[in-house]
């Protein structure tokens, strides 16, 4: 049941280094770059930052996963697809000018780098998860080792492939108009590409529907399974409890965690997809 | 029932504030719900601004809240049906306050119920919490006993509920009433004559979204409570039609998200001013507010209780 938590993130006005608009490739999809030396170095992979839109609009935050954080610019990337009145305002964001944010926020994946990772993701949810294998790569797991698997709609919302590849990382795609890649969802190509060692751990992060079927392969193959999941937020740090996803426990109980600070990364197991 | 406010060096000399029983440090109030335990605030902003924070509700037995999904924005503001979730007095006792007390700011506990019983014993709980200024009751439960209306939709129900927890407290009762009722001042007044020290108006309003995809609410639930600027205009006015029936000192609560709205609160004649929604898109506002309030006191040369129910009536042909 929800305690107080202590959060780590602090309030940052950080600079916009860049703000690049990813069309034609990926209509409605931008990439921001801040800089903020504190958010840059406390991030870890799994964790949001909680964006204000721009020009004093009074809307909620919005929260946005980590891409990418270098602790020698000090530089933090998210990218983002505008769906709505804040990501449109976000859009508007131009070099130099200047963000409110709060991170870095929320616990990111319980990272494992002895074992085996399966990446698998969709949508803006790949972001985070090339963080994820950038930290694989700072450890010293060679490229080819790690195994990611991208689904998407088609080729414009399949983003960060390039990121990807410079780090030396082939992904496996899947497409659900097979434009590029396997035809189908993301775990069609996971199950192509069996097998995968029995010590493996499947890290993802995607829409809803999609992590409820990762995790439900995961389940099916005895793999542990972390998810990151998406919410709409409304403080981002544990006191509203307007975040809450259904959790199962063991005795098949439910109660409530917050998206924002128990999780956004939570064990697949535990998650109550059915009542999502 | 003097209440208990820590020693503290006055940062706001302009802002003391006197609602009846209850001496606080500036007349801005966190709103429950909107604030956790407090402490979830300690590294985004000062909390001496904060004459005092409310905390989430609490209730005897732990509730697990209402499902997935609990929030949407609206325009200028936001739905919500968290359904009060909260881990039960016991743990809120042994677990939750001893850290919120360490935050060195006056605390207010949110009480709620399925029945009038509950209160009383909650009330008989918090009583002892020498690190609590008061008890607000918020009367916008549904009411177990009485075909789940809320307590606070019928005059006679609230004044049992009241007069129950007035008798239970030596603390200042606030009771925080729900604006979704044809006519809140009888409600008002039935709070008044049943001892309430102060009122809060108020909660949120009653609101729906429906997606046009799948033609179901957005939420969770049909109905959600509306907060946030869009409910500002609809609050100011009943804090104006409240403060003229009654003379016991009222905290205005409602789309506080900037220093002249506080300000146009003070006028129609609130003494306090809670904010809730606020502190989610900015956790700093609260203390802008403070410092606008005491600016557009300090230039005037006035005292706050000089806006206290100032307001001058309509505008006249004026252009
Ligand atoms: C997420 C959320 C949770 C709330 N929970 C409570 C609660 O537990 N008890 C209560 O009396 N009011 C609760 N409220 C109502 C607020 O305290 C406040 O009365 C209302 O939000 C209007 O103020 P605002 O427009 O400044 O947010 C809640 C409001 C929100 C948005
Ligand atoms: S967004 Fe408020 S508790 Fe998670």
């Amino acid at each position: 049941m929800a305690k107080p938590v202590k959060i780590s993130g602090r309030q940052e006005l950080a600079g916009v280094v860049d703000s690049i608009d990813l069309a034609p490739e990926h209509p409605g999809h931008f990439k921001i770059t801040i800089k903020s030396s504190w958010i840059a170095r406390n991030a870890l992979p799994g964790q949001f930052i909680h964006v204000l839109p721009p020009s004093g609009a009074e809307l909620l935050r919005r929260p946005f996963s980590i891409m990418s954080a270098d602790t020698d610019t000090d530089e933090v990337t998210f990218l983002y697809r505008v769906i709505g009145e804040g990501t449109q305002l976000l859009a508007s964001v131009r070099s130099r000018d200047v963000l409110d944010c709060i991170g870095p926020l929320g616990n990111g994946f319980p990272v494992d780098y002895e074992r085996p990772a399966i990446i698998a993701g969709g949508g803006v949810g790949i972001p985070p998860l090339v963080f994820l294998a950038s930290k694989f790569i700072d450890a010293g797991y060679p490229g080819e080792n790690i195994r990611v698997f991208l689904g998407a709609r088609d080729q414009q919302t399949l983003v960060c492939t390039d990121d990807l590849n410079k780090l030396g990382i082939e992904p496996v795609i899947a497409t659900e108009d097979g434009s590029v890649g396997v035809e189908g969802f993301v775990t069609d190509a996971m199950t192509q590409s069996e097998p995968y060692a029995t010590d493996s751990i499947v890290y993802a992060c995607g829409p809803i529907p999609m992590l409820a079927a990762i995790s439900k392969w995961s389940a099916d193959r005895k793999l542990t399974c972390y998810v990151s999941l998406e919410n709409k937020l409304g403080c981002g740090i544990g006191a509203c409890l307007g975040c809450s996803i259904p959790v199962r426990e063991p005795d098949s109980s439910i109660h409530y965690e917050r998206v924002c600070c128990d999780g956004p990364a939570f064990d697949a197991s535990r998650v109550a997809f059915d009542l999502m | 029932m003097k209440a208990m406010v820590p020693e503290a060096t006055s940062r706001f000399p302009l802002l003391k504030t006197k609602l009846g029983p209850l001496e606080l440090e500036t007349p801005l109030i966190a709103a429950s719900g909107t604030f956790g335990y407090g402490s979830e605030f300690e590294n985004l902003t000062d909390l001496d601004c904060f004459g005092a924070v409310t905390l989430k509700a609490v209730s005897i037995e732990p509730r697990t809240g209402n499902p997935y999904p609990r929030i949407v924005e609206t325009p200028s503001g936001m739905l919500n049906c968290i359904g009060l979730e909260n881990p039960g007095i016991d743990v809120f006792l042994n677990e939750i306050l001893p850290e919120s007390i360490k935050l060195g700011v006056p605390l207010i506990a949110n009480l709620v119920g399925d029945r009038i019983e509950d209160y009383v014993s909650l009330a008989r709980v918090l009583d002892e919490q020498d690190s609590l200024v008061a008890l607000e009751i918020n009367g916008s439960c549904p009411n177990v006993d009485h075909g789940f209306m809320s307590f606070a939709a019928d005059p006679v129900i609230l004044g049992e509920l009241v007069s129950g927890v007035r008798a239970a407290t030596s603390k200042p009762v606030i009771s925080k009433l729900s604006p979704n009722v044809t006519d809140i001042i009888p409600l008002a007044r039935s709070a008044v004559n049943a001892g309430s020290d102060i009122l809060n108006l108020g909660n949120t309003f009653l609101g729906m979204s429906i997606s046009t995809d799948t033609w179901k609410s957005r939420l969770s639930r049909d109905y959600a409570g509306l907060s946030g600027r869009a409910i500002r205009p609809l609050a100011l006015r009943i804090v104006h039609q409240v403060a003229s029936s009654v003379d016991i000192p009222i905290i205005g609560t409602g789309g506080i998200y900037e220093t002249a709205d506080a300000v146009e609160f003070l006028i129609a004649g609130a003494t306090g001013l809670g904010a809730g929604t606020v502190n989610f898109i900015q956790p700093n506002r609260v203390r802008e507010i403070c410092d606008g309030i005491n600016d557009y006191l300090a230039e005037r040369n006035l005292a706050i209780q000089d806006l206290i129910g100032a307001y001058r009536g309509p505008a006249e042909g004026e252009m």
